[in-house]
């Protein structure tokens, strides 16, 4: 009898003490979570128009403002970075053009040591023309239509506590955050990583007793020789100024599409519900409830047309430098993957295979904000039969009828008409990418 | 003896200048030209003549090469090319009476006293356009013709040929010239070699501006729909308050019909710029002028007194006239003639000239495919080189060219409907909602241009020409 006395004992306590690990491993894993994303359990926290756009950071390094509350900072310094930011890049692109051309002359002449030059100037010149054209572009000839089309997305966004807990504000502003983090952690690496593999390089050399020599940060070709002291730290700081500036300019335009596309699919997502929410209880005084709704209804109808224009707008101003963009990462994804997997040294791989991370996060966030606002423009016609349609008369279905055939019509974000920039493209790239790859390898088999 | 000179109206008057230049250089287009025709029948056949004895010449020399790969395939991408200079010469010489047709549908188009201000506007965007497009594609190709001319004399000007008794590849000399040849006279040197070399800058600056020119005649049509369809979105709006003064009371609707003096900024059209919602009260312009093609009249100038409530005017809430309430019912039937005539237009360029695209895709994917293998075998910056990118480059701006007016017409037929939608089309009366309910149904389907039903010239056409030519180039240099 002890014995099943004592056995039912154990048993109840083993019982009880899993319970209470199991209770412990969830509390953890919560905390965890809480601490990892930083989420704020308070849902009334009021959340400002700016925390969406806490890109403006780093741009205002550079010398531009986009939001009215940073518009009192003494900003000259700051724009004559920009200036000289702008023609390094320059000169280092043109650079890279004659370079690629000279390499490229020697390979085609049948020298094949010039392989990985040639390929690594093509990849650079792709990047650094690109974020030249972005540079450019966006901070200097469209400023001033960004920050209109900011003024204008501010005017929709959820001002009061109380809204922003019904349109779920803060799953959007978590959203961004990820992105924000992701891509500032991983350029921020790949710029450490760059900077440092020719230290480490030379370190494993005479580790090793190998002879090797100081590696630049970007394999250009140079008149002179780079090997004396002077002249390498002369271009090993340079090179590192310049690929600081290209991490800030590319990270900051990215997130900046991210966020606008971000705040603005939030109030197509707004308005969505806001349609659906019409409704009147069928006790109500018929005529009057959809005079009031039909009232609703035209001002929500302005404010659909107005995003749309935003949409359209944004679109034109990004359109172009999207497809530049998604041109320069395909070769650079290959080309990237290719000199990982080259096997010549592990540097190589190490340095390839972050900065082909780095490629594919960029066009990922693209594509994904691009679709993310494809999906809630279109969700303006569910939010529209979600509506109390059926208890009203021929003139609002006919109202209703009208805003869900335009909402069909979606607001898509174009590589300048060659394609819609969603996960389907991302997807296109990718393959693509990949057919480019399995071709090099397979013409370059040493 | 004077010459009236005639006047030429509609599409003509706007492509005079590209028309003239197409006779000039020997295209079949007798029409709209004072003077004796026998005589320009006379020298556009001997330019036919002459062209078909080069593009003989070109395919002897072609024949008489065919032991050395490399000669063949680049005696073959010359032929090609000039393939398409003969192709498109003689499609407009035997489709002449489509040219004429499709210059003539808008010969006569209707007009309305409020729309025709904008009417005047958009139409002279077109011309602007149009006259700039000629103007650089006219300048590309001569300086394309000087480049070629130049290139010719860096280089050896030699071929491979197979010596077939020691059976190996030796090099022969050739006359120094712009296209690989036969000639029924030896034009090594002397005055042969000078005769030879003129004919030759001759044949490929007209080769290639016949060519072009037709191809931007074509663009130039499709530029001009384009332009029409941003007028007929413009006047969207107005025709949206006009319409709502039928039954909708209006307290300003004495404004919609005032006529403005001159210097007040009309606002029939919408900037495409990004500017915030724009309240609905502004003034319309009418011009003074109206179209003798018109069926108005002077019956319609601008009255003066319109509020009155009196009640006179029946179901009317704004107290217009029997006339003004006639005015605003022809603005809508307005629209709709004017968009039909568009897209009869649009169909008709499309019957027109669809086949030369055809055969124009046709020769160019035989053309790119064999450049693509010509480029596998570039070892350096040579002239070899630069001729082959030479080619390809003009090759994919000449598709580039059709392709992007396409693409511009689908994208502007298919955004009428959000002009529609853009415009207080809610306020307006029945009859305009249904009206903006037709539209935009009917709009959704894009009006695009097909090449004879097999493609629609779009970017995608482009960007699937690129693809595959990259493919191409990747499987090529793979074999080699």
């Amino acid at each position: 009898m002890e014995e099943i006395e004592t056995f039912k004992n154990f048993s109840h306590d083993l019982h009880q003490s899993l319970r209470n690990f199991k209770h412990f491993l969830s509390n953890f894993v919560t905390n965890l979570k809480s601490f990892l994303l930083k989420s704020n359990h308070v849902h009334s926290m009021f959340i400002a128009y700016n925390e969406f756009f806490k890109c403006e950071k780093i741009l205002q390094l550079l010398g531009c403002t986009f939001l009215p509350t940073y518009l009192e900072i003494d900003l000259s310094l700051r724009k004559f970075h920009y200036k000289i930011a702008c023609i390094g890049l320059l000169t280092n692109a043109i650079h890279g053009h004659i370079s690629f051309v000279i390499s490229g002359n020697a390979l085609l002449r049948g020298d094949k040591n010039y392989v990985f030059m040639f390929l690594e100037n093509l990849s650079v010149t792709g990047i650094f023309m690109t974020v030249l054209v972005k540079a450019f572009l966006l901070l200097f000839k469209h400023k001033n239509h960004l920050q209109i089309i900011i003024e204008r997305i501010e005017q929709y966004f959820p001002k009061s506590g109380t809204d922003q807990v019904v349109f779920k504000t803060d799953k959007y502003l978590k959203l961004i955050k990820t992105f924000y983090f992701v891509l500032v952690v991983h350029y921020s690496e790949v710029l450490l990583q760059f900077c440092l593999i020719p230290f480490l390089h030379k370190f494993w050399g005479w580790y090793f007793s190998n002879d090797v020599q100081w590696e630049p940060i970007l394999s250009l070709i140079y008149p002179f020789d780079q090997q004396q002291p002077i002249i390498y730290c002369m271009i090993y700081l340079l090179n590192f100024w310049l690929l600081m500036v290209l991490a800030f300019i590319s990270s900051a335009t990215d997130l900046l599409f991210a966020s606008m596309t971000n705040v603005l699919s939030m109030e197509f997502d707004n308005l969505a519900q806001i349609i659906s929410g019409i409704d009147w209880d069928d006790d109500d005084n018929h005529e009057e409830a959809e005079e009031k709704a039909i009232e609703k209804l035209k001002i929500l109808i302005n404010v659909h047309n107005d995003l749309c224009d935003i949409a359209q707008n944004l679109n034109n101003i990004f359109s172009p430098l999207l497809l530049i963009n998604m041109v320069a990462s395909i070769c650079s994804l290959c080309i990237f993957a290719f000199l990982a997997a080259s096997k010549v040294s592990n540097f190589f791989l190490i340095k390839y295979s972050a900065a082909f991370v780095g490629v594919f996060l960029q066009i990922y966030i693209h594509c994904y904000f691009g679709e993310q606002l494809t999906n809630s423009s279109n969700g303006v016609a569910d939010g529209v039969y979600n509506s109390a349609w059926y208890k009203a008369s021929p003139k609002f279905r006919k109202m209703a009828m009208m805003i869900m055939k335009r909402a069909q019509r979606e607001q898509k974000i174009r590589a300048w008409k060659f394609a819609n920039v969603n996960l389907n493209f991302f997807y296109w790239i990718v393959t693509t990418a990949h057919s480019y790859y399995s071709f090099l390898s397979g013409v370059y088999t040493h | 003896m004077q010459v009236q000179q005639p006047k030429y109206t509609g599409l003509v008057a706007d492509l005079l200048p590209n028309i003239r230049i197409m006779q000039a250089i020997g295209h079949f287009i007798f029409r709209y030209i004072t003077g004796p025709i026998l005589i320009r029948k006379l020298y556009s056949s001997v330019t036919l003549v002459l062209f078909l004895f080069q593009f003989v010449c070109i395919l002897i020399n072609l024949g008489a090469n065919t032991d050395e790969v490399s000669e063949l395939t680049a005696n073959t991408i010359t032929a090609l090319f000039f393939t398409h200079c003969i192709t498109k010469f003689i499609y407009v010489a035997l489709n002449a009476e489509g040219v004429y047709r499709t210059m003539g549908i808008w010969n006569q188009s209707n007009t309305h006293p409020l729309f025709a201000e904008s009417d005047a506007r958009y139409h002279s965007i077109a011309l602007s356009k149009m006259r700039r497009l000629l103007f650089l594609v006219t300048l590309t190709t001569c300086m394309i013709a000087v480049f070629w001319t130049t290139l010719t004399f860096f280089g050896d000007s030699t071929k491979l040929w197979k010596d077939k008794v020691a059976n190996e590849t030796i090099v022969v000399d050739i006359p120094r010239l712009m296209i690989k040849s036969w000639y029924p006279w030896n034009s090594m040197s002397g005055t042969f070699y000078y005769i030879s070399l003129a004919f030759q800058l001759y044949y490929i600056l007209f080769s290639m501006l016949q060519a072009n020119l037709s191809d931007v005649l074509f663009c130039s049509w499709v530029l001009f729909c384009c332009e029409q369809l941003q007028h007929l979105k413009g006047i969207m709006r107005p025709l949206m308050e006009l319409s709502a003064t039928l039954d909708t009371y209006r307290p300003n609707s004495a404004a919609l019909f005032r006529s403005i003096s001159a210097g007040s900024k009309s606002e029939l059209i919408l900037n495409d710029e990004m500017e915030n919602e724009k309240n609905s009260n502004y003034d319309m312009n009418i011009s003074a002028i109206y179209s003798t093609k018109a069926d108005w009249g002077a019956q319609y100038r601008a009255p003066t007194t319109l509020q009155n409530f009196n009640g006179m005017n029946g179901s009317n809430p704004n107290g217009l006239t029997k006339k003004q309430e006639l005015m605003v019912r022809s603005a809508i039937k307005y629209w709709v003639e004017r968009h039909k005539h568009v897209v009869r237009l649009v169909s008709a360029i499309g019957d027109t000239y669809g086949l030369a695209l055809l055969l124009h895709m046709l020769t160019s994917t035989i053309m790119l495919t064999l450049l693509a293998y010509q480029a596998t075998k570039i070892d350096g910056i040579t002239v070899f080189a630069l001729g082959v990118i030479g080619y390809l480059l003009y090759a994919l701006a000449q598709i580039f060219l059709f392709c992007i007016f396409g693409n511009r017409l689908i994208e502007e037929s298919s955004s009428v409907m959000e002009a529609a939608y853009s415009c207080h089309w809610y306020d307006g009366s029945e009859e305009a909602k249904t009206f903006v309910q037709i539209v935009c149904q009917q709009c959704q389907k894009a009006m695009t241009i097909s090449g004879a039903k097999f493609f629609t010239v779009s970017l995608d056409l482009f960007a699937s020409v690129l693809g595959a030519c990259v493919t191409y180039f990747m499987v090529l240099v793979q074999l080699k």
